[in-house]
């Protein structure tokens, strides 16, 4: 039941950060049509990095092929980024996932395998 | 062959300003960074005042985007060894240098990381506990980020006794550079002691002043109404040299260390005792190899607390005998606070500014004359004194002694 429950919270707060998109400046515009191409947990984790990272603002932009080590993270930044996924979609990574963490869409891989079995 | 070891840079983050000189011209000018307690909630505590650093940002000295993975008082070391690393001019290789070596003192470590991952866990869960939270607790880690930071690879290690920590951590590199296993050593102390679950202990010890309506008059070493010592945090580091290597380079010269005495008194946790001090004191004279008489100015341990200025003025007595009575001594502590494992550096750094400016920085607070300390300790107002040689007594729980005498460098040495 809390599952479920976390999973109809992570869905409301998707939706409502697409809500507050700006639209009208048109530098944002264009970065909310990259963002679009990502889905809402590939969203969430993308947030997550750039927070743990702090990719904003170095004119780095994160993208499906994205390393771990393109954006300045080293194995210390992947513990971190794994223990935050834990905590946002309150699911266990095993240690042998690990390795996935070393890129952006390996992170977002592990994340849906765990979400998903608790669905 | 023994070598002799200078003091060629330093670098302080105290509650009376983040470099040397805001440091120096505070405590010349008597004023105490003691105030209110922001950092935590401190309601229910019976002690509302601490020596607490309120305008560091530790982006301001590195552009290192991950400060984060660094506990306070990893910040404060690194911050104290940069300004000290800049301030000796020494040569930092890319690649790094094994000649160069670092040897720190804490009493408490990444305190406030381990409080953090503590109250994660037992209000929040196992999944809120960070993941970085060993390496940002562990007791080395202010000496291992100052080694990354700057490449220092040599004999790298952590001091930790108590409030003789800082001093503790000076002599031990002033050994290593003098046994010639390395060329040059960065070292002192640091502690981050504002942490409510650590700060709620030393309320219960009993020892701290209470004197919450007024926090710069809380902290009275040596005076009759003295009610306590008072915590604060901060970081002193020195870079300390081989003379020849020093000379070479055309280095500005501080001062020469000339000797480290180190005791324990082998007798009570939180008491001292006057044979530890007493002895502290005098191998620190014989390693320097001057008399009692050559002393000109002694920094004193000076917590405030009942128990130790007396102990600590018997042991000055019974060393210097008459010539006591005409040695100045002064309490930094009266006007910064406790620093704790950075308090021995801190007032190394005081006794170096001193031998240079011709100043002694006074005890401040000082209103009554107590019969069981009778010595002269520089009341209130900072005096101009010639020093050639000074000593810095710190005295830890535990009954740890540490004791370091600094010396001007003649002209003709240089």
């Amino acid at each position: 039941m809390m599952f479920f429950n976390k999973s109809i919270a992570l869905f409301c707060h998707v939706t409502r950060f697409n809500e507050c998109l700006p639209v009208k400046n048109e530098k944002v515009g264009k970065v909310r049509v990259m963002e679009e191409k990502f889905d809402e947990i590939e969203q969430k984790v993308k947030e997550l990095i750039e927070r743990i990272l702090k990719v904003k603002g170095k004119g780095t932009e994160i993208k499906r092929e994205s390393t771990l080590a393109d954006l300045g993270g080293d194995s210390l930044s992947a513990l971190s980024i794994l223990s935050a996924l834990e905590q946002e979609f309150n699911i266990s990574i095993p240690d042998e996932e690990i390795v996935d963490i070393g890129n952006f869409s390996g992170a977002v891989k592990v994340v849906k395998k765990y979400v998903k079995d608790y669905r | 062959m023994r070598k002799r070891v200078v003091v060629t840079g330093m670098g302080v983050i105290t509650p009376l300003g983040n470099c040397i000189k805001d440091f120096w011209n505070a405590i010349v000018n008597g004023q105490s960074g003691v105030k209110n307690i922001t950092r935590f909630s401190i309601e229910d505590f019976p002690v509302k005042i601490a020596g607490e650093i309120t305008n560091f940002r530790p982006e301001g000295f590195f552009t290192d985007d991950k400060m984060d993975r660094l506990d306070r008082f990893s910040q404060f070391a690194l911050a104290s060894a940069y300004e000290a690393v800049n301030d000796s001019k020494i040569d930092v290789k890319k690649g790094g240098r094994y000649d160069i070596g670092v040897v720190l003192g804490t009493s408490v470590g990444g305190i406030y990381s381990h409080e953090k991952a503590a109250e994660d866990l037992f209000t929040r869960g196992f999944k809120f506990v960070d993941p970085i939270s060993i390496p940002k607790v562990m007791y080395n880690s202010g000496a291992c980020h100052i080694a990354r930071h700057f490449g220092f690879m040599g004999p790298n290690y952590t001091v930790t006794t108590a409030c003789a920590s800082g001093a503790n951590a000076i002599g031990e590199a002033y050994k290593i550079i003098r046994d010639g296993y390395a060329k040059a050593m960065v070292t002192g102390g640091a502690d981050a002691t504002l942490s409510p679950v650590f700060f709620a202990a030393w309320c219960k010890l009993r020892v701290l002043s209470r004197q919450n309506d007024s926090p710069q008059k809380a902290c009275k070493p040596f005076s009759k109404n003295r009610d306590g010592l008072v915590v604060a945090e901060g970081a002193g580091v020195l870079m300390l040299e081989e003379l020849e290597s020093a000379k070479e380079r055309n280095a500005c010269i501080y001062g020469e260390i000339i000797g480290y005495g180190s005791t324990n008194d082998a007798y009570h946790l939180t008491f001292p005792h006057i044979d530890g001090e007493v002895k502290a004191i005098e191998n620190a004279l014989k390693d320097a190899q001057v008399s009692k008489e050559d002393v000109d100015y002694i920094n004193a341990h000076g917590t405030a607390t009942a128990i130790n200025d007396s102990v600590e003025t018997d042991a000055i007595k019974k060393v210097f005998g008459d010539k006591a009575y005409s040695i100045p001594i002064s309490s930094t502590k009266s006007m910064l606070g406790h620093t704790l494992g950075a308090s021995g550096a801190i007032e190394l750094i005081t006794c170096a500014l001193s031998l240079n400016k011709s100043i002694i920085p006074p005890t401040i607070n000082y209103e009554e004359p107590d019969p069981k300390c009778d010595l002269d300790y520089v009341p209130n107002k900072a005096r101009k004194a010639d020093i050639n040689v000074s000593l810095s007594n710190s005295f830890g729980f535990g009954g740890n002694n540490a004791v370091l005498i600094l010396k001007k460098l003649n002209n003709d040495e240089i």
